[in-house]
């Protein structure tokens, strides 16, 4: 009788044993990566063009268009 | 003033760069992208970020931004107040197109009066877009307000002399117009420009008239019965029977107004208050008929007669000495400074009821 007994416990630990080392240890799966482009050197561009361009006058003159204004057809003063 | 060249009105100086606004880089406010081609960096512009006055200008200026849609260069509400008084809700809808059409080009962004002209004269940076705390004069305020304030302040109608204040004092409209009158107005102020508080007041300055020191007795005399304009301006600007329209040739809003003219009449005061308790006041010709927007649909100011057509108005010409105001009987007893009932357009007399000057101020015997 007694030794049915420890073998049940005996029989017990080593399934609670066996079930926390199972997930103490899982079987790593593979996992597909995608791959990462390759990194491209992008300099930070050091012109403002909006500036070089809107604080030269020759370079606006050049650029501007002509305004084209409709003719009035307002009579009198507004 | 001359209007400017393409690339001058898009010129931006140097010097505007190294200051707090120049800082912020010109994406931030104006979009658009960086790139040498110029069609792609215009790509998504805004041209007046201030239009947006909330998320540009607020940021740091929110104090002011939060009350400027409450300002009639803002709003335009003035026109609204009275074109509606003259209507129907029904017609509200078409009027409402028709000013969209015609008046919203007066409408005003921070921009429009602190970085360039406004667009009512073709636009155009002020000054390589520094940001100008104090508005020029003539490339903003009377660019838009330049046919009767400005010409009267300015002294440009023949023979006729400028404002004092502008002759002797080179005043700036800012000098009697505070920013914070103009970027904002309270209560009845915000519907029409005469309905509150008097902002400027000629008494802000002239603080001794009236009071017991004041040595010019016209003044306690005539106290609040005559507003300080009657004796102190010379003629003004009157303009009858304007009509607004769309060609059919272009597609632009265009109006034509039938007359324009000088005129200087006295009549009662429209809308006395406890600002305004004056019983005489200057009266304007304004340019109201009652097909002035006919061309958006029929009879769309049936009340045309609930509001004057000569309305309260203070002239910028102000003058210490003035042709009324030479002696008593150069105005008492001068039916030709007052509004009687001969000078007003028979189809006008219903509407001008109540600013009509039945019977004028009898000449006063024994008095020169």
């Amino acid at each position: 009788m007694r030794q049915t007994l420890t073998l049940i416990v005996a029989l017990g630990i080593g399934i609670l044993l066996g079930a926390c080392t199972a997930q103490v240890n899982p079987v790593p799966t593979a996992v597909p990566t995608p791959t990462l482009p390759a990194a491209v050197f992008t300099p930070q561009s050091s012109v403002d063009y909006c500036v070089s361009c809107h604080t030269d006058k020759d370079a606006l003159i050049q650029t501007a268009k002509p305004e084209e204004k409709a003719p009035s057809e307002s009579e009198g003063v507004g | 003033m001359a209007p400017l060249e393409p690339w001058e009105k898009v010129l931006v100086s140097a010097d505007f760069l190294n200051t707090i606004h120049g800082r912020a880089g010109c994406i931030a406010c104006h979009g658009g992208q960086q790139s040498p081609d110029k069609d792609t960096a215009h790509s998504g512009l805004i041209a007046d970020p201030s239009q947006d006055a909330n998320r540009i200008c607020g940021a740091c200026h929110g104090e002011i931004v939060d009350g400027f849609p409450n300002s009639l260069h803002a709003s335009l509400q003035g026109y609204q107040t009275i074109v509606y008084s003259r209507s129907i809700p029904e017609n509200h809808p078409a009027l409402q197109t028709a000013m969209q059409n015609h008046c919203s080009s007066c409408h005003t962004t921070c921009g429009d009066c602190h970085i360039s002209q406004p667009k009512s004269v073709g636009g155009g940076l002020l000054n390589g877009h520094q940001v100008e705390k104090t508005p020029p004069m003539t490339r903003t305020c009377t660019a838009c307000h330049g046919t009767r304030v400005g010409a009267e302040y300015l002294g440009k109608h023949e023979g006729i002399p400028g404002d004092v204040h502008f002759r002797e004092g080179r005043m700036n409209c800012m000098a009697c117009h505070s920013g914070s009158d103009l970027h904002t107005a309270e209560g009845d102020a915000a519907k029409h420009r005469y309905w509150g508080k008097q902002q400027p007041a000629c008494k802000d300055c002239h603080a001794q008239v009236g009071r017991a020191d004041d040595p010019i007795s016209q003044h306690t005399i005539h106290g609040d019965k005559v507003a300080c304009q009657v004796c102190h301006a010379v003629e003004y600007t009157s303009c009858d029977g304007c009509h607004v329209a769309i060609s059919d040739k272009t597609g632009n809003p265009f109006f034509k107004t039938e007359a324009t003219y000088l005129s200087f009449m006295i009549g009662r005061n429209p809308w006395p208050s406890r600002e305004r308790p004056y019983e005489y006041v200057l009266l304007r010709h304004v340019p109201i008929a009652p097909t002035s927007f006919e061309y958006y649909g029929q009879d769309l100011l049936p009340n045309y007669n609930l509001l004057p057509t000569w309305t309260y108005t203070t002239p910028h010409n102000i003058q210490r000495q003035t042709p009324q105001n030479r002696s008593c009987n150069s105005c008492h007893g001068n039916v030709a400074l007052f509004l009687t009932p001969d000078k007003v357009k028979p189809e006008e007399l219903e509407a001008n009821r109540n600013v009509i000057v039945e019977e004028i101020p009898a000449i006063l015997p024994f008095i020169k």
